[in-house]
């Protein structure tokens, strides 16, 4: 099935029934008909988008949907491809399934995400894969790849999901997480890692680690071969063999917390 | 009448011949076993090498050794999950319990104390051990488990780094026992016969010859006349008692005989390690190729050798 935008909303658009669950076992009329919310009203698919039956089990979404919020929320399998930018709470509560996001995404993507993977070409906003405010717990597992930048809090209170970042990651880049890694390609922001209990952060260029972090070693992580083969061979990042057969600092910490978790910093 | 039989039992049916040695028309009787195929990983060749032998040390048979081990390959960096040189290694046990007690026992012992060492399933099967979850524990709560493609992996601190362990290690019922005998008129002549077939049986995957160099001299029977024993010599193939046991098997030319046991992943990799290892070892001055089988008492498979050739 293929949506594409063909009003662009006010205000922010709610978009949770754009799943590949409820759209493909439906016909285009019926789709049509979908409730979604724009701002505090309900209105129907057919006001924003034009619907076509492509014959294929993927769901494609285009547009600029920059203020659509909500896409993909709740899913547990298939596939959505999105043209276009993309506004917040891109595949909140997933567990399962594949969204590919050709394009930039706004702010606090995949909140409480516990599977499935996301895969955006472009930047994204604050707060992805972050816990709620309020919530000792983020994501609890899932896969989400951005090429490009990531603004702050990046991964905030995480467990058990994986997160690679071919570009910058903002500042509090894995606070509070309690598992999973992260890996950032480009420069992180300050106070990386702060508050965390466990889980990695791997970063490929140097940065200025908090005082609550203790020196280890430097060691070449047979872990991290793993990883980097996994990485490559599932996305397109660079990954220069200098860096997979390099050597790395490991720091634990924090020490504020249960001193679990570890940054790895690349050292040539 | 006692005559007539014991000559009919040294003079047993050759159907046809490679080269100038006699085939005879028998099958190898082996039996089901469950293997588990491990990669073990390494800085370099030396070590992954290291603990690839360790690891297969006093793994023969069954009988004595709990398991029987050996190595199936010798992997280039491109071949192993995590880029570095490595080896596959089969080890087959009687059930699927034992097998994951005796990997937890022998990567434990025998790959994690190498240096540099990882360790990783060789088998995609639905039917899984518990290794790298029970060995995390000697990280005394210093583990890390992580996650990759939906898989577990096990970091745990050692003095040179950290010891990679996959945490299930995919299992599946095999084959242990395929086996075929080279009857030859001495020691050099059958030697070489099988150095030869254990070197191209070498080159079929997903196979292991368990016994020293592949070769085997006191090849075993079922039972004995001791109680207390599960098996005994074959003394139908012991040269120097064959003018005293009645039934035995080693013609009148014959003055060696050796075993040579193949345990495979399935039935298709030990056929194609036999049907190899005799054509490699047909060669002057070996007399005779057979096999052991004990009537089809022992177990559900049956390599016929006129269906190997």
């Amino acid at each position: 099935m293929k949506l594409e935008l063909h009003t662009k909303p006010e205000v922010p658009l709610e978009a949770e029934s754009i799943t590949p669950a409820v759209i493909n076992k439906l016909k285009a009329k019926e789709i049509e008909k979908l409730k979604i919310y724009h701002g505090n009203r309900e209105v129907n698919i057919a006001d924003f988008f034009s619907i076509s039956d492509n014959k294929s089990e993927l769901l494609e979404v285009s547009g600029d949907m920059h203020k659509i919020k909500y896409l993909g929320a709740n899913m547990k399998s298939g596939e959505i491809q999105i043209e276009g930018d993309v506004g917040a709470h891109l595949g909140s509560a997933m567990s399962g399934g594949f969204i590919k996001v050709n394009g930039n995404t706004g702010d606090w993507i995949a909140p409480e995400m516990s599977g499935g993977r996301i895969h955006i070409t472009g930047n994204s906003g604050h707060c992805v894969a972050c816990a709620y405010r309020g919530a000792s717990k983020g994501t609890s597992g899932g896969e989400i790849i951005i090429e490009g930048n990531v603004k702050n809090e990046l991964g905030h209170g995480m467990s058990n999901t994986t997160i690679l970042v071919g570009g910058n990651t903002g500042d509090f880049t894995g606070v509070n997480m309690h598992s999973g890694t992260i890996l950032v390609l480009g420069e992180a922001g300050i106070r990386t890692g702060a508050g965390m209990k466990r889980g990695t952060i791997v970063c490929k260029n140097n940065i200025e680690v908090l005082p609550t972090f203790s020196y280890d070693c430097i060691y070449n992580p047979v872990y991290l071969k793993l990883f980097f083969k996994y990485v490559k061979e599932n996305t397109k990042f660079k990954i220069e063999e200098k860096f997979i057969n390099g050597s790395f600092h490991r720091w634990s910490g924090d020490a504020i917390e249960m001193n679990r978790g570890e940054l790895l910093i690349y050292s040539a | 009448m006692a005559l007539v039989k014991l000559l009919k039992l040294r003079k047993r049916k050759a159907f046809m011949k490679i080269n100038n040695t006699e085939i005879v028309d028998t099958y190898a009787e082996a039996f089901s076993m469950w293997s588990a195929k491990v990669i073990i990983t390494a800085e370099n060749d030396y070590w992954a090498e290291g603990a690839a032998r360790a690891m297969t040390g006093m793994a023969t048979s069954v009988i004595g050794c709990k398991c029987e081990a050996g190595i199936d390959m010798k992997l280039s960096p491109e071949e192993t999950p995590d880029g570095r040189p490595g080896y596959s290694i089969l080890l087959f046990t009687m059930d699927k319990d034992s097998l994951g007690k005796r990997l937890v026992e022998r990567i434990g012992q025998c790959v994690m104390t190498c240096p540099t060492t990882a360790c990783f399933s060789g088998y995609d099967s639905d039917e899984t051990v518990n290794v790298g979850g029970a060995l995390r524990y000697f990280g005394d709560g210093h583990q890390i488990g992580k996650k990759i493609n939906n898989e577990r992996y096990w970091r745990i601190p050692v003095f040179d780094g950290e010891f990679i362990i996959q945490e299930n290690f995919g299992v599946k019922e095999s084959v242990g026992g395929g086996n075929f005998y080279i009857l030859g008129d001495n020691v050099s002549t059958c030697l070489e016969a099988c150095y030869d077939a254990v070197k191209v049986m070498k080159r079929v995957k997903n196979v292991i010859m368990p016994f020293p160099k592949g070769v085997v001299r006191s090849g075993s029977k079922v039972g004995s006349k001791y109680k207390a024993l599960i098996a005994s010599t074959n003394h139908i193939y012991c040269p120097t008692i064959k003018g005293v046991v009645k039934d035995s098997a080693v013609p009148e030319n014959v003055h060696t005989c050796y075993e040579i046991v193949v345990d495979g992943a399935d039935e298709k990799a030990v056929s194609e390690a036999m049907r190899v290892g005799m054509n490699a070892a047909a060669k002057e001055g070996v007399i005779q190729i057979t096999a052991g089988n004990f009537g089809g008492k022992l177990g559900k498979y049956k390599f016929f050798l006129k269906d190997l050739i």
